[in-house]
């Protein structure tokens, strides 16, 4: 199988601040990923290295078996993000912006036009109207930005903190669509806290911890088979076990006046 | 009132504006801000009210002239405010304050303070103070407490009348051709005083009828109200022109309340189809690759209040400030006054949002860098909207001068005036470029004259400074002069083209390397 993620010694820091130490990880091609950390653990950090958002300070990047930097503008176009924060022109309405994400990528203009209103049937946005983004709720708001990082039909996915805010419906129909696009052999990155759902939709995961330190990757599919994992010669049956063991940290206070 | 949650987010207001600038030597720079030139200009404002005072006191007409400076500084105060956005928007909106257990009546009253406690109103209120010093120290003014007094609530009326203008302005705005109207207003507004002063001169009708009639009334407003305070001799007429100037506190606190409820312009039309295949895109069709962000720039110029109005305004100014300017009497008939305003109407589109490029982007500055597009097309199509938005208004202010200028209009002049207007334009937007890159904030496209960033104002002071002094310029040394020496505003308009396209290609490298720096400023807005 081949690597369509491949990061080797990642390092990035904002002056004195170290996000991510010395990160190394390699993602097979046509798996759903799971990049799972506590607050604060580099997560998104990583997410902007390899989308082409931040400079690393150090290592290297290879995406889709090409070296990448935030200068790659054909590597880019083969990748869909969902970032950290959804990155929307909130002045725009919603089929702008998608038209918008479609034509920077290149696509023609009928494919362009099929494709938004499909997504936006899909996403239920089509009769938003003349509604700027900036006026949409929380929901809607991911709604659009997952829409504008499919539209290109994208071999790797990033997607940072995917479900959060989402309807369960909406969730349900995301959770689809990204077995769909692994199904048809593309990657999928995501980061998320939800670790019940990580556990349900990804076959491989890694956890990392502050700052940015892998301490645990490995397959995870045996879990939705009831298997445990096996880690320091101790049986793990929930993604959530595991994680606490390799990176959790007990909430120790005690605030006596709650 | 809750006096001290009160101050509690005041504090706060300014912690983090502390924090904004908590760089390396961001508290130095902080300091010698604070010290270097907030105080030094407020010990000119105070001493310029109090030699104003004594220049009143001397001419024999104290009151007079007290209400021609007071009225004055009034309407300037407001019109400064808005233009630059300073003072005439609480640091916090009115909801964000919900969460906290505060009354109604606390969390507008802090919302107001966090406004009423920027510079310039600060400024205003040292001019104000000096004035009534000055009278009660040369005039004998009956009271020095009721004339500070009276300062005080003169500037407190000043605040509130700026934040109902600017909440109308804003309103008035963001309707269907509600730019044009307040580019009207607004340019009539700064012209109005030296056309009352030509009405004055010229037309007997508006000397002897409707001056008087008009003087009258304003005898009744506020700063006329408060120069009648300070000159007053008798404590107790004093005090009931206080009264009056209270009440109109209350007044346009009502009416500021009152403006809260307008019906918000947001269009939400619900059922009608996503429009997303519109004339901006068909303009924007021929750019190639860099299409969709022509389009999407095109679409935040139109649905940005102040961009359109500020886009209009500058040519109307230039008209009338033009129109005003002609003398059919003199050969040189306003080309040198042309010659100094051209560069205006350049400087007018870079305004609106050139000078803070990415600053209404948000969050969605991001998608710059994760989309296959390189910094270099972002920043050139981020400049070149607005540069080609101020180019369509110079075939039109040229018209202006063919249509105004007394005297021939002969290829030496054409020549002056597109170079001066062309220079202008680059100039000014590779300023804007700077300013987009080195100073860029968080800036919302609703609102019109609300809260500006530090770039857009610097745009602002460098653009009306050298037009004063060019006007300045150009009228000692006379028209002979400047065109025997003609040449020198073509070469001028070359060197500023140079340095615009010298920008672009510096510029774009420095967007790359300070792309997280600035996404940081235009999302946080620290």
């Amino acid at each position: 199988m081949s690597t369509a993620i491949e990061m080797t010694h990642l390092r990035k820091q904002y002056g004195q601040i170290t996000a991510v130490a010395d990160l190394s990880l390699a993602v097979p091609s046509g798996s759903l990923f799971g990049f799972l950390g506590p607050n604060g653990s580099g997560k998104s950090t990583t997410v902007g290295c390899l989308t082409g958002l931040l400079e690393p300070t150090g290592g290297a990047i290879r995406l889709l078996g090409e070296p990448f930097d935030s200068n790659c503008v054909a590597l880019k176009c083969r990748i869909g993000v969902m970032p950290e924060n959804l990155g929307l022109f909130e002045a725009l309405y919603a089929g702008e912006f998608l038209a918008f994400q479609a034509r920077m990528y290149g696509l023609d203009e009928r494919t362009s036009r099929q494709r938004v209103a499909e997504l936006l049937a899909a996403m239920e946005l089509s009769n938003q109207g003349k509604k700027p983004l900036a006026a949409f709720s929380a929901g809607m708001r991911k709604r659009v930005a997952f829409a504008a990082a499919v539209v290109n039909a994208p071999e790797i996915l990033f997607l940072d903190e995917p479900f959060e805010s989402i309807d369960p419906a909406g969730v349900v129909v995301m959770k689809q669509w990204l077995r769909h696009i692994v199904a048809e052999g593309r990657t999928v990155f995501m980061t998320t806290h939800v670790l019940e759902t990580a556990e349900r939709l990804c076959d491989r995961a890694a956890i990392i911890r502050s700052p940015g330190q892998l301490v645990w990757q490995g397959d995870i599919s045996q879990l939705a088979s009831g298997r445990p994992i096996a880690v320091d010669g101790e049986e793990f049956p929930t993604l959530e076990a595991l994680f606490m063991h390799v990176a959790g940290k007990p909430y120790a206070a005690t605030l006596s006046w709650l | 009132m809750n006096i001290p949650a009160l101050f509690e987010i005041v504090g706060l207001r300014y912690r983090l504006l502390w924090a904004k600038v908590r760089l390396k030597r961001g508290r130095v720079v902080l300091l010698v801000g604070a010290y270097f030139l907030v105080l030094p200009v407020l010990i000119v404002m105070f001493t310029g009210g109090i030699g104003s005072a004594l220049a009143a006191v001397s001419s024999g007409k104290a009151e007079s002239v007290a209400e021609i400076v007071l009225g004055c500084v009034y309407l300037d105060a407001i019109l400064i405010a808005i233009l630059l956005g300073s003072g005439t928007s609480p640091a916090f909106a009115y909801s964000e304050l919900r969460r906290y257990p505060l009354s109604r009546l606390d969390r507008a009253g802090a919302c107001e303070l966090t406004a009423f406690l920027e510079p310039i109103w600060l400024f205003v209120l040292a001019l104000d103070l000096g004035i009534a010093v000055g009278f009660h120290a040369f005039l004998g003014a009956s009271s020095l407490l009721l004339a500070v007094l009276a300062a005080f609530l003169l500037v407190v009326t000043n605040f509130l009348l700026a934040r109902i203008v600017s909440v109308l302005v804003d309103w008035v705005a963001s309707r269907r051709v509600g730019s044009l109207l307040v580019a009207i207003v607004m340019s009539l507004g700064i012209v109005a005083p030296p056309m009352f002063q030509n009405l004055r001169r010229s037309a007997p009708l508006w000397k002897n009828r409707l001056f008087p009639l008009a003087l009258g009334w304003l005898k009744f407003t506020p700063p006329f109200v408060a120069a009648g305070i300070m000159t007053e001799a008798s404590a107790l007429a004093a005090l009931y022109r206080l009264l009056a100037l209270l009440l109109w506190c209350f007044l346009f606190a009502a009416l500021l309340a009152l403006s809260g409820r307008l019906p918000s312009a947001t269009p939400t039309v619900a059922g009608v189809r996503t429009p997303w295949d519109g004339p901006c895109d068909r303009i924007a069709a021929p750019f190639g690759s860099s299409a969709p962000l022509v389009s999407k720039t095109l679409r935040y110029y139109l649905r940005c209040n102040r961009a359109r109005t500020l886009f209009l305004m500058t040519l109307l100014m230039f008209l009338c400030l033009l129109f005003l300017h002609v003398n059919p009497r003199h050969a040189d008939g306003g080309l040198v006054v042309a010659i100094g305003m051209l560069p205006f109407v350049g400087w007018g589109g870079a305004m609106g949002m050139g000078a803070n490029a990415f600053g209404f982007d948000g969050s969605g500055f991001r998608r710059y860098f994760l989309s296959p597009a390189s910094p270099s097309s972002v920043l050139r199509v981020a400049s070149l909207v607005p540069l080609c938005l101020s180019a369509l208004l110079i075939p039109l202010a040229l018209l202006c001068c063919r249509h105004l200028l007394v005297g021939p209009v002969n290829y030496v002049v054409w020549a002056m005036l597109v170079s001066s207007a062309l220079g202008g334009l680059f100039f000014f937007n590779a300023l804007a470029v700077w300013t987009s890159l080195l100073m860029p904030g968080k800036s919302e496209i609703t609102a019109a004259f609300a809260r500006e960033v530090a770039g857009t104002k610097l745009v602002a002071l460098v653009g009306i400074v050298p037009l004063f002094l060019s006007v300045a310029l150009a009228g000692m040394l006379g028209v002979a002069t400047l065109v025997r020496y003609w040449w020198v505003l073509p070469v001028m308009t070359v060197a500023a083209a140079c340095f615009y396209f010298v920008t672009l290609g510096v510029g774009a490298r420095v967007l790359s390397e300070r792309r997280e720096r600035i996404l940081s400023m235009v999302e946080r807005g620290y």
